[in-house]
């Protein structure tokens, strides 16, 4: 929905009226209005919630439930009604200002879901195949369907992505970096949202009931979205509250297999989770409430979690095309510490002396965006955000603890001079906060930034894009940090069905608090601060294709290539003895490909969604592959019956290095989950089972087993 | 934090010290047995540890201490293993700080002259030599870990 809405300020470059939909300025440029039906074109049954847009201007409506919809035409010529739905075909209809009557629009349906629009790629709405860069998406009703309870669950299965012992990592760019310095870059409705010591992930922290689509660009992309970008950024956008007051309540409850000879404990390990998620508009003010609380015992020793979530999202005017937002996410978790395996035969079980180890964290997100000027030619947003974490460690060696807090912004203008141009320019800055017992000296950080780009419209079928970015980064008391991010890139729509594209472009990652100020004593090493830190970066070429090879078949595919320049690790402290710091040591290379292919085999009775991303690098010091990368990493999902019976495999090759144990078994990853899903008495009822076979493997990460088999049993009535 | 932190940095520095990389080069290597690896058996001494880890110097006793005891068993073919236990105290000379470390598992000797220990808290992989009673051991891997260890057989 937000999408949809989105659209329509792609489609202003030559906007005639202002956005907001409160405002009188719309009714300045338009003298007639259009109205119409939005029907299924197989059943005829009206389609609430689809989206109609008038091209080239910001002229937009929502269709009502009995599919109707009346929205405001420009007020000379001819223009273009186009017509977005949800698992549906696009429409669009040349029209004549002043015709009467009423349009009865019908839409094909899809056989399956690909990407269509992503606001990510170029911090504008824009169609996927009109990106010059490699863009997956997984919609919101995906993650229903695979009955994720936390994003990380769903995430491995889109295109481009792999998960390291349940870290992202993006085409390779990351191996495992052991929960600091993500080179992914997670944004919530555009906010950033890492943490900001370890500028980690927490997946837990984001929401999953009212998401509408999860957007992932892949390869640098620092240009537009600064530090962190460096392997990609994903944007989790959430829907609107809907019209009507609507309460989801989902439940489940699950059970873990522990093989027998791995067997730790006589209790049944089992998992249960409540949530309540409450949408209404009261007047013009829209708002999502969700609660939930989760228990876990989890599959191993000393795996225990307990987890409290909180969300408020608030959107006034609920019905504008750019109406303001904020959100408020909490995530209270007190979750047992699993270190390391005890031994190869007891892989589930921990050091006795290790039992009972936990820790406390609490994080805290507030964001807002807010449009306050907004014209046919000009759009100003500004994006604040606060992200407060505090973690205190409660293990029988330390009690560790960290709090930070984030303050940022980020204002951006676009500029829509003529069809040929649209300009986006913005600063972005942001301070953080920190208090620890292990961080010396305690640091504050600043990060600023300043970034331009220009879309540019050579041709109905060729589109180009160049940009710039220059980012400081300055941390109390080390050495600061300027990087400078240029992109190109290009587009050229072959035809209705095939879209190629290029890209060159640079990203970079500064290093995270954890890394830089470190200062401790463990297990008889001391790990000091790194004044002289600096940012990791890298540079990436890409070509790459989309193809809609015909109504039952689609598939995109990218060629990529980059080089990465001072990545960060731990390394001993040059003229010092047995003291160790994070350090700028590596140079890299990671080229590869990555594909998705959908295909509706049986129309409507069987399809398949296959994912496969082939990774090629290299550490320049060693001439090795990166540690814990595999070459092949195959997802592939075949559905039944409209997603009734789905079954999900993993592949990935065995990992061909890795930093700590060389010498312990390592072996290809094999794993097969299964769904089920029903409708009974309007209640939509699923059972999972993941791990299906029982395979016991080593979760990337040495010494960290993966899940047993577990079963899941997921109660969602929706009223 | 802390803790994850340090997953990384611990075996890494362990495995740095248990084995070695390089030098041993006022020693002449002694030519492998023809019947498989030498027999490594005994009680051992520090003498000497290079490396990334002690910041590129040469460090021995008594900034470094340390004793080590391999239990071979008898060579099978072309490769011989055993078990071996360590441990290490080390003093920052900077600032006094002191690191101890111990570790135990087994390793595995070639004739070829290539060395593998797979300890409790650490593995490595390299080279080995023996010169008399001295042994030398390199490590390659982990690259981050790579290390020379010198030992006198008492």
């Amino acid at each position: 929905m937000y999408l949809r809405a989105a659209l329509a300020s792609f489609y202003a470059r030559a906007a005639l009226a202002t956005f907001n939909a409160r405002a009188p300025l719309a009714a300045q440029a338009q003298d007639a209005i259009v109205r119409g039906r939005v029907l299924d074109a197989e059943t005829g049954a009206p389609l609430a919630g689809a989206t109609v847009l008038i091209r080239d201007t910001p002229l937009s409506a929502t269709t009502r439930p009995d599919g109707g919809f009346g929205i405001a035409s420009p007020a000379n010529g001819t223009f273009t009604l186009v017509v977005v739905a949800d698992g549906f075909r696009v429409a669009e209809r040349e029209l004549q200002t002043g015709r009467s009557g009423e349009l009865s629009i019908l839409l094909e349906r899809r056989l399956f879901d690909v990407p269509e629009l992503t606001v990510t790629a170029s911090r504008s709405a824009v169609r996927t195949g009109e990106a010059p860069v490699s863009v997956a998406v997984m919609s919101g009703d995906e993650l229903g369907n695979r009955d994720a309870v936390t994003l990380d669950e769903a995430l491995p299965f889109a295109q481009g992505v792999i998960f390291n012992s349940g870290q992202m990592d993006i085409r390779g760019a990351t191996g495992l970096a052991r929960g600091v310095g993500s080179r992914v870059l997670m944004l919530l409705d555009g906010h950033r949202v890492l943490s900001g010591v370890g500028a980690s992930i927490d997946f837990s922290g984001l929401p999953v009931l009212d998401v509408d689509q999860i957007e992932i660009v892949k390869g640098p992309h620092s240009t537009l979205w600064g530090t962190n970008a460096l392997g990609g950024v994903v944007n989790v956008i959430t829907k609107r509250p809907p019209a009507e007051p609507e309460t989801i309540v989902r439940g489940y409850v699950g059970l873990f297999d522990t093989p027998a000879r791995h067997s730790f404990t006589d209790e049944r390990l089992s998992r249960e989770g409540l949530a309540l998620q409450h949408s209404r508009r009261i007047g013009d003010v829209g708002t999502t409430l969700y609660l939930a609380r989760e228990e876990s015992d989890g599959f191993r020793q000393n795996g225990a979690l307990e987890r409290w979530r909180m969300r408020l999202k608030t959107v006034f005017p609920a019905e504008s095309a750019n109406p303001w937002e904020i959100f408020v996410n909490w995530t209270g978790k007190e979750e047992e510490e699993f270190f390391t395996w005890l031994s190869p035969d007891r892989p589930l079980e921990v050091d006795p002396a290790e039992l009972g180890d936990w820790i406390r964290s609490d994080d805290l997100v507030f964001g807002m965006t807010a449009n306050p000027i907004v014209t046919p030619k000009h759009r100003v947003q500004v994006r604040p955000h606060i992200y407060h974490a505090r973690n205190q460690n409660h293990f029988h060696d330390n009690e560790d603890f960290h709090r930070s807090t984030r303050l940022g912004t980020d204002v951006q203008w676009s500029l829509f001079p003529n069809r040929s141009h649209a300009l986006t320019i913005g600063a972005e800055g942001a301070f953080t906060g920190v208090t620890s017992n292990f961080l010396e000296p305690s640091p504050d950080v600043t990060d600023l930034a300043l970034f331009a780009q220009d879309e540019i419209t050579f041709s109905d079928r060729v589109r180009g894009s160049v940009g710039l970015r220059l980012d400081y980064h300055n941390a109390s008391a080390a050495k600061e940090d300027r990087f400078l991010n240029p992109k190109l890139g290009i587009v050229y729509e072959a035809s209705d069905r095939l879209s190629l594209r290029g890209s060159l472009s640079r990203g970079y990652r500064a290093p995270s608090v954890s890394e830089q100020f470190t200062s401790t004593t463990q297990f008889g090493f001391r790990v000091i601060p790194n004044l002289e830190l600096r940012g990791e970066s890298a540079w990436a070429r890409e070509v790459g294709a989309t193809v809609h090879v015909s109504d039952r078949v689609w598939l995109d595919a990218g060629l990529f290539w980059s080089d990465y320049t001072d990545l960060i690790e731990p390394s001993p402290a040059p003229n010092n003895v047995f003291v160790f710091q994070f350090r700028n040591v590596a140079e890299a290379m990671v080229r590869g490909v990555d594909a998705g292919l959908r295909i509706g085999v049986i129309p409507t009775r069987l399809d398949l969604n296959a994912n496969y991303t082939f990774l090629d690098t290299r550490d320049d010091r060693t001439g090795r592959s990166l540690p814990y990368r595999s070459r092949h990493n195959f997802t592939a999902t075949a559905s039944g019956l409209r997603g009734m019976v789905a079954v999900d495999f993993r592949h990935r090759s065995r990992v061909e290095q890795v930093l700590a144990f060389p010498l312990d078994e390592r072996s290809a990853i094999n794993l097969v989950d299964l769904r089920v899903r029903t409708r009974i008495l309007g209640t939509r009822v699923q059972a999972k089972i993941e791990n299906l076979f029982q395979k016991t493997y080593v979760d990337v990460q040495e010494r960290s087993p993966g899940p047993t088999r577990s079963f899941r049993l997921t109660v969602t009535p929706r009223f | 934090m802390k803790k994850h932190l340090l997953r990384l940095c611990v075996p890494l520095v362990v495995a740095a010290l248990v084995a070695g990389c390089g030098g041993g080069d006022t020693m002449d290597p002694e030519p492998p047995a023809p019947a498989g690896p030498p027999d490594v058996s005994g009680t051992y001494s520090l003498v000497s540890l290079s490396g990334a880890i002690t910041g590129g110097a040469t460090i021995g006793p008594p900034i470094a201490v340390g004793t080590a005891m391999l239990s071979q068993n008898p060579a099978s073919g072309e490769t011989a293993t055993g078990t071996m236990s360590m441990s290490l105290t080390v003093t920052n000379p900077l600032n006094g700080e002191v690191t101890e470390i111990a570790d135990q598992g087994t390793f595995t000797l070639r004739t070829d002259g290539s060395w593998e220990f797979a300890g409790q808290a650490q593995q490595n992989i390299g080279t080995y030599t023996l010169a008399g009673n001295v042994l030398s051991v390199i490590v390659t891997e982990p690259p981050a870990a790579a290390a020379t260890t010198v030992w006198q057989r008492q």
